[in-house]
C-alpha cells in the first residue's frame, strides 16, 4: 500500500510565527502547486483553517483553486467552503463546475466548526448554538449539495444532436428537497461533475457523536491524531462507508537535525498548542515516520513557505518514492483514482433500479 | 476621430445560437472544460479584446418541472471560469457575474479581490439581482424578491463591497437595512481599487442603478435608434449622481456570422437556423415574455395583444420584439427563431466590410461605446471575427492594436477609484 499525501499551501506558511507576506502572493502559490504535481503527491489542499494558525492574508480559495486548473493536469485541487453562512445550491454548483474545469480532480474542504472569527462580518448569528443542532444542519447541508450532484445522472447529459436532445428529462431530476433547515428544487445547472461527487473533507473533531458524523459523510477525513486507535474508530464508525484518514502534520525541516531545530527555536511564537503534531527534523527522518504511518497518509502543512515546501517536495519525496512509500506516477486521471476511490453512482439510477 | 471602441467577448457553451451545440464543427462534449474556455479566451487576447465576460443563471432551464429537452445550458460559475482563465492569459479582463439577492457581501467582496489580485488587476463584475422564480426555488424561498426591493438590496450591497475594498485591512461597521457587517477585509486592496463594475438590466429599475454605480453596460439593443435613446438616458441621469458620463461605456450585445460574401454569410446563418427545434424557441418566448406560447400554433401570428394585457412588466426586449411583431406580422415560429438565435441581442450576418460598416455606425453615431461579441458557435466564428473583423477594425482606427495597459480599467480607459 502506498501513502496519500496531500499538501496544505496558504500564503506565509502554517506556523503561527512564519512571517506574514505583504502581498497574497497566487503567482507563488500557483508554482508550489506545479512543484508538487511534479512530486505526484494526490493533492494541495487550499484553505485549509488549522487550529492555532493565522489566517490573515489570504486569498480566497475558490479563486485560487480555479487559477491552479490551467497550470496543472493531474493533481488534486481542494479548497475549503465553510457550510455556515452560504447556501447549498452554491456549493454544488461551484464545485461541480470546478470539477468539470479540470476533468474530474477537485475536493470540497466543508469547513466546520471554526467560523466564529466570521460573525460579525456576515452579520447573522450562526443558524445553530448547540452541537447536536449544528451537526444536523451541517448533515442536511451536505446531503443537499450531494442529492445536487446527483441531479444529473451520467445520461441526463444526452448531447444527441441528430434527434436534438441535449438533455435527457428522464435523466434529469428536480431534487425537491424539503428538510428543516433548506428548501431547494434543483436540479443543478451544471451537469454531473466528472467525479460524480468530488471528494469530501472533513475535519475529525474532537467529540465523539460528531466524528460519527464526519466519518460516515466524507470521503477523506484530516486527524490531528496519530494514534492507530483513532483510525480504527474512524474506520468502525464510517461502517463500510469508504473513507481515507489522513493526519495532518505540520512540517519544520532542516538539511541537519540541528538546523531544524534550530528554524523551530528561531520563530517568535510556540508552535499551536492546539492541534496538529508538530514535525521537526531532516527529511530524511520525516520519511522513516511516512514508514511507520498508523493510517492512509499524510496532510502536509509546511511551516513556512516556500522553505519547507521545497524540503518537503526535493528532499523527502524522492527518498519516499525510493523506499516505496509514495507512487513514482500518477496511474489515473481524477482525484478519486488518486485515492482509489470509486466513482459513485447518481442516487436517482440507483433508485430506479431498486 | 472619436474614441476607439472596446470588445468584450461573451463565452456562452457551444455558442449563442440556441442550437450551435447541434452544428457539425461544434463538439458539444467539450463544453465545460478549461480547454474550452481556454481556447476561446486565448483568441480573444490575440483579438486584443478588452475583455472576456461569463454570465450567470441560478437555476436549470425547466418547463413545466422538467429539464427542457433542446435547451442546451447556460453559464457554468463564471467566477470559476474566470479563475481558471487569470493563470493561461495576461492581459484579457476577465468578468464574472454573481447575484447580490442570493449571496452576503462579504463574501462577494472577498471573491472578487482574490480575482482581481490573481489577475493583476483584470477582474470585472456583473452586478445582477436574479429575477427568476426558478432560482427562487434553489433558494428556500417561494418566489423572487420583488423589483424595488431587489435593486435596493443590491445597491446596499455593493455600498458595503465598495466600503470593503476601500478599506482594505481597515473596519468597517456597517448597519443597513438588509446587512450589518463588521470587520475588515483580509486582503490588501485590490489591484484596480475595485473591480470593473458591470451591470446589464434594461428596466426603468435597472437604468438608475447603472447611472449610480455601473462603470460598464452589458446591453441587450438591437436597433440603432433605441439603443442611442439607452445610452443617452443613462448618461444622462449618471449627472444626478455627480459622475462623469466618460465613466460608463455601454457594450450591446451582437452575435455576428460573416463571410467572404453576403450570401455565404446568409448561408452560414441559414444552415444553424435549421437546426432549431421549435420547441426550444417557444420555450425561450415564453420565459422571456412570462407567457405560455405552448398552446398556440407555430404559424398563428404572435398573439402580442394576450401576452400585453397579462399584465406582466415587460422587459425593454420583450416590448422591442412585440412591437417588430405587430409591425412585421411575425409568427410564433418567426418569434421564436429570433428569440433563438440570439436571446433577443443584435445579430448581423454578412461581410467583414459589411460588419464593420455596422460596428462604425452604431458607435460614431452614439449608439454604443463599443461591442460584447457574441459568437454564434464556438471557436469557429470567434476566429473568423478574430482574424478577419478585428484587422479591418484595426486598419479603419476603430480598436487598438495592442495593450497599452495591464488593467481591464487601462483598457476600458476607466478612472481608478480614490
Amino acid at each position: 500500500m502506498t501513502l496519500h499525501l496531500t499538501l496544505s499551501l496558504a500564503a506565509g506558511g502554517y506556523h503561527p510565527g512564519a512571517p506574514s507576506p505583504a502581498t497574497p502572493d497566487a503567482a507563488a502559490l500557483r508554482a508550489m502547486a506545479r512543484a508538487a504535481e511534479l512530486a505526484k503527491l494526490d493533492a494541495v489542499l487550499l484553505g485549509m483553517p488549522i487550529p492555532g494558525c493565522r489566517k490573515t492574508m489570504q486569498l480566497d480559495p475558490l479563486p485560487l483553486l480555479g487559477s491552479m486548473i490551467g497550470i496543472t493536469q493531474r493533481i488534486g485541487l481542494a479548497a475549503s467552503w465553510t457550510i455556515d453562512f452560504t447556501e447549498p445550491f452554491h456549493v454544488a454548483r461551484v464545485f461541480a463546475t470546478l470539477d468539470h474545469l479540470c476533468y474530474g480532480r477537485t475536493a470540497w474542504f466543508a469547513d466546520m466548526f471554526d467560523t466564529e472569527p466570521l460573525l460579525p462580518l456576515i452579520g447573522k448569528p450562526r443558524e445553530t448554538a448547540d452541537l447536536a443542532t449544528y451537526c444536523e444542519r451541517a448533515g442536511e447541508f451536505i446531503a443537499v449539495v450531494k442529492k445536487l450532484w446527483d441531479s444529473w445522472e451520467d445520461e441526463g447529459f444526452a448531447l444527441d444532436k441528430a434527434s436534438g436532445m441535449f438533455a435527457d428529462p428522464d435523466h434529469v431530476h428536480p431534487i425537491n428537497h424539503v428538510g428543516r433547515f433548506f428548501n431547494v428544487r434543483g436540479p443543478l445547472n451544471v451537469p454531473r461533475p466528472p467525479q460524480g461527487m468530488p471528494p469530501l473533507l472533513l475535519h475529525d473533531p474532537a467529540d465523539a457523536p460528531s466524528r460519527r458524523f464526519v466519518a460516515t459523510t466524507a470521503d477523506i477525513v484530516l486527524t490531528d491524531s496519530v494514534t492507530l486507535e483513532r483510525y480504527e474508530e474512524l474506520r468502525t464508525l464510517a461502517a463500510g462507508h469508504d473513507i481515507r484518514v489522513l493526519t495532518n502534520l505540520l512540517c519544520i525541516l532542516g538539511e541537519t537535525e540541528a538546523a531544524a531545530k534550530d528554524r523551530a527555536a528561531a520563530f517568535d511564537s510556540p508552535e499551536p498548542s492546539s492541534g496538529c503534531a508538530c514535525f521537526v527534523g531532516t527529511p530524511a527522518q520525516l520519511v522513516a515516520l511516512f514508514a511507520d504511518c498508523v493510517c492512509d497518509g499524510f496532510n502536509l502543512l509546511p511551516a513556512v513557505v516556500p522553505n519547507d515546501v521545497e524540503l518537503l517536495l526535493d528532499g523527502a519525496i524522492p527518498l519516499a518514492q525510493r523506499a516505496g512509500l509514495v507512487r513514482l506516477d500518477y496511474a489515473g486521471n481524477t482525484l478519486r483514482e488518486h485515492l482509489g476511490l470509486r466513482r459513485p453512482r447518481s442516487q436517482y439510477a440507483a433508485e430506479r433500479i431498486d | 476621430m472619436s474614441a476607439q471602441m472596446h470588445l468584450g467577448l461573451f463565452i456562452y457553451p457551444a455558442g449563442h445560437h440556441i442550437a450551435a451545440w447541434r452544428h457539425r464543427a461544434v463538439d458539444p462534449t467539450t463544453i465545460a472544460g478549461i480547454d474550452y474556455y481556454r481556447r476561446a479566451a486565448q483568441a480573444a487576447e490575440r483579438g486584443r479584446f478588452d475583455l472576456f465576460f461569463v454570465g450567470d443563471m441560478l437555476a436549470a432551464r425547466e418547463k413545466d418541472g422538467r429539464v427542457v429537452r433542446e435547451g442546451g445550458l447556460n453559464n457554468i460559475d463564471s467566477i470559476s471560469i474566470t479563475s481558471a482563465l487569470s493563470a493561461v492569459t495576461e492581459c484579457l479582463g476577465l468578468v464574472a457575474t454573481l447575484s447580490t439577492t442570493y449571496n452576503e457581501p462579504y463574501y462577494i467582496a472577498e471573491r472578487f479581490a482574490s480575482l482581481d489580485h490573481i489577475s493583476n488587476g483584470r477582474a470585472g463584475w456583473n452586478i445582477i439581482t436574479t429575477a427568476n422564480d426558478d432560482a427562487a426555488y434553489n433558494f428556500g424561498q417561494k418566489s423572487h424578491m420583488e423589483k424595488t426591493r431587489r435593486y435596493e438590496r443590491a445597491k446596499e450591497f455593493v455600498d458595503i463591497c465598495t466600503e470593503l475594498w476601500n478599506g482594505s485591512d481597515q473596519s468597517i461597521d456597517h448597519r443597513g437595512r438588509f446587512f450589518s457587517v463588521r470587520g475588515a477585509l483580509r486582503l490588501p486592496r485590490p489591484p484596480q481599487g475595485w473591480p470593473v463594475m458591470f451591470q446589464a438590466g434594461g428596466s426603468p429599475a435597472g437604468v438608475e442603478f447603472a447611472a449610480m454605480v455601473a462603470e460598464a453596460i452589458f446591453a441587450a439593443q438591437s436597433r440603432l435608434d433605441e439603443a442611442r435613446i439607452y445610452r443617452d438616458a443613462v448618461k444622462r441621469r449618471m449627472a444626478k449622481y455627480g459622475r462623469s458620463p466618460d465613466t460608463l461605456k455601454v457594450l450591446p450585445g451582437l452575435s455576428p456570422i460573416v463571410a467572404s460574401t453576403e450570401q455565404e454569410a446568409k448561408h452560414k446563418e441559414a444552415e444553424l437556423d435549421e437546426l432549431i427545434l421549435p420547441a426550444v424557441g417557444v420555450w425561450m418566448l415564453s420565459e422571456q415574455m412570462q407567457f405560455r406560447l405552448y398552446d398556440y400554433a407555430l404559424d398563428a401570428r404572435l398573439p402580442s395583444d394576450a401576452i400585453r394585457a397579462s399584465g406582466q412588466a415587460f422587459s425593454p426586449r420583450v416590448v422591442s420584439l412585440m412591437d417588430r411583431a405587430d409591425r412585421e406580422g411575425l409568427t410564433v415560429r418567426d418569434c421564436a427563431t429570433l428569440v433563438a438565435k440570439s436571446r433577443s441581442h443584435g445579430t448581423f450576418a454578412g461581410t467583414v466590410e459589411g460588419l464593420v460598416d455596422h460596428m462604425q455606425l452604431w458607435q460614431e453615431s452614439g449608439g454604443c461605446d463599443g461591442f460584447n461579441i457574441m459568437p454564434a458557435w464556438f471557436p469557429d466564428e470567434l476566429d473568423v471575427f478574430v482574424d478577419h473583423v478585428v484587422p479591418e477594425l484595426q486598419r479603419r482606427g476603430l480598436f487598438r492594436t495592442d495593450y497599452t495597459g495591464t488593467t481591464l480599467r487601462d483598457h476600458l480607459g476607466l478612472p481608478y477609484p480614490e
